[in-house]
């Protein structure tokens, strides 16, 4: 029960935003694996095991498995003329087969804008506490060899050794005139 | 040696060398080729204008995307054979020399020359001078003649460790218990410094090497000079 309820706490808090970047239709929530249930408001006539995707985009069972109420008097009017059936009573019945449109599927979703923020944020927070160790945690000056003064003199000695003729730096010093190229 | 902020491969010294650079560069082109086919592929499926409705099988997809990646393999794969026989090939050696490792230095005995043994540890950084590099000098350094075949026998005193010359394009493993045979030969006097390539222990990145090619008299000054040390 703890995993449902994270499962779905997450994934309205990766879903829902105060502000809606996408047009989501209301009546559905996009979901992976399916429609989105608590145990205990779990709703017998939906199927739990629906998946649909791009590679799948028609699966073997629908979404409702049970019509009951209205959704039962849609189904049997189905059957009949289609031009009976207003536009909010044929989106009612794609809804009960299908979770999402195609449409809905090849939009995407801005998950990964939560979690390029919350990686933002760790890293800023390491930023940070790098910045201070630098500014107040400063170690003493260590001399190495890289300092400017030891790379010109091991430069000078690959010179002399006639180190990387061909690409290295013996290659670009003039030897008759004792300068760079 | 390697300049500073150096990605490529470093200058070689030998004929086997200039080989395996160009290997290197044709084989870094193959796999450019294919990751950038990979990546157009990619590119053009992440559109999200395909919906799989049906799956159905080709058999002319199904040859091409075998035959492509086996010819791809085969182009890449025989000229690496023929490099490797190249390398191993018979090569008559003019002069021999053993080089066996330890835990964590060198020592070099010298197969023509009865005397000849010599250790090579590496200099700690606080001893270097000034335009020294760190963790490639060391006390005793392998000196060769150029412009000679030089048979080397490499084996191990205690654990496996691996003799490296990146300019030379060598790496050859040093096992204990066994001999391994490399030929060296450098087209010009020089000093070269490579670094145990198997790890040995605590102070495996600590074991260098230092070999300079230099002139056949100053080669049996110092064969002369270190036998009688």
């Amino acid at each position: 029960m703890a995993s449902s309820l994270l499962r779905v706490a997450l994934h309205r808090v990766v879903s829902h935003r105060s502000v809606h970047l996408t047009k989501v239709r209301p009546s559905m929530v996009i979901g992976f694996g399916g429609p989105v249930q608590l145990a205990e408001d779990r709703d017998p006539n939906l199927n739990p095991i629906f998946h649909e995707s791009l590679t799948n985009p028609i699966p073997d069972k629908p979404r409702t498995l049970k019509y009951t109420g209205d959704l039962a008097t849609l189904k049997e009017m189905e059957v009949g003329d289609w031009k009976k059936l207003s536009v909010e009573d044929q989106m009612d019945l794609y809804n009960s087969f299908f979770g999402a449109s195609i449409a809905d599927m090849c939009r995407g979703q801005d998950d990964w804008k939560s979690v390029f923020g919350a990686c933002m944020i760790f890293i800023s927070f390491g930023l940070l506490l790098h910045l201070f160790i630098h500014l107040y945690i400063n170690p003493p000056y260590v001399w190495t060899t890289l300092d400017e003064d030891w790379v010109k003199a091991s430069i000078k000695r690959q010179i002399q050794s006639h180190a990387g003729d061909i690409t290295g730096y013996s290659s670009k010093w003039d030897y008759a005139n004792n300068r760079w190229k | 040696m390697y300049p500073y902020s150096f990605i490529q491969l470093t200058d070689s010294n030998t004929f086997f060398g200039h080989e395996i650079v160009l290997f290197h560069d044709f084989s870094l082109a193959s796999l450019v080729f294919i990751l950038t086919a990979v990546l157009l592929m990619s590119k053009a499926l992440k559109k999200k204008k395909y919906v799989v409705l049906a799956y159905k099988g080709s058999n002319m997809l199904e040859f091409l995307w075998t035959f492509f990646p086996v010819f791809i393999l085969i182009s890449i794969g025989l000229p690496s054979l023929y490099l490797m026989y190249l390398l191993e090939g018979s090569f008559k050696g003019d002069l021999t020399f053993k080089v066996v490792g330890h835990q964590w230095y060198w020592s070099y005995e010298g197969g023509d020359f009865n005397d000849f043994d010599m250790s090579s540890y590496m200099v700690p950084s606080e001893d270097l001078q000034e335009g020294q590099f760190r963790l490639l000098e060391v006390d005793n350094s392998m000196v060769l003649p150029y412009s000679t075949n030089i048979r080397l026998m490499i084996t191990s005193y205690d654990v496996i460790h691996s003799w490296t010359l990146p300019s030379l394009k060598m790496k050859v493993d040093a096992v204990p218990g066994r001999l391994n045979t490399m030929n060296i030969f450098s087209f010009q006097p020089g000093s070269f410094y490579g670094q145990c390539s198997e790890i040995c222990g605590l102070l495996h990145s600590f074991m260098p090497i230092h070999v300079e090619f230099v002139n056949w008299e100053t080669f049996l000054n110092h064969v002369t000079e270190e036998s009688f040390n």
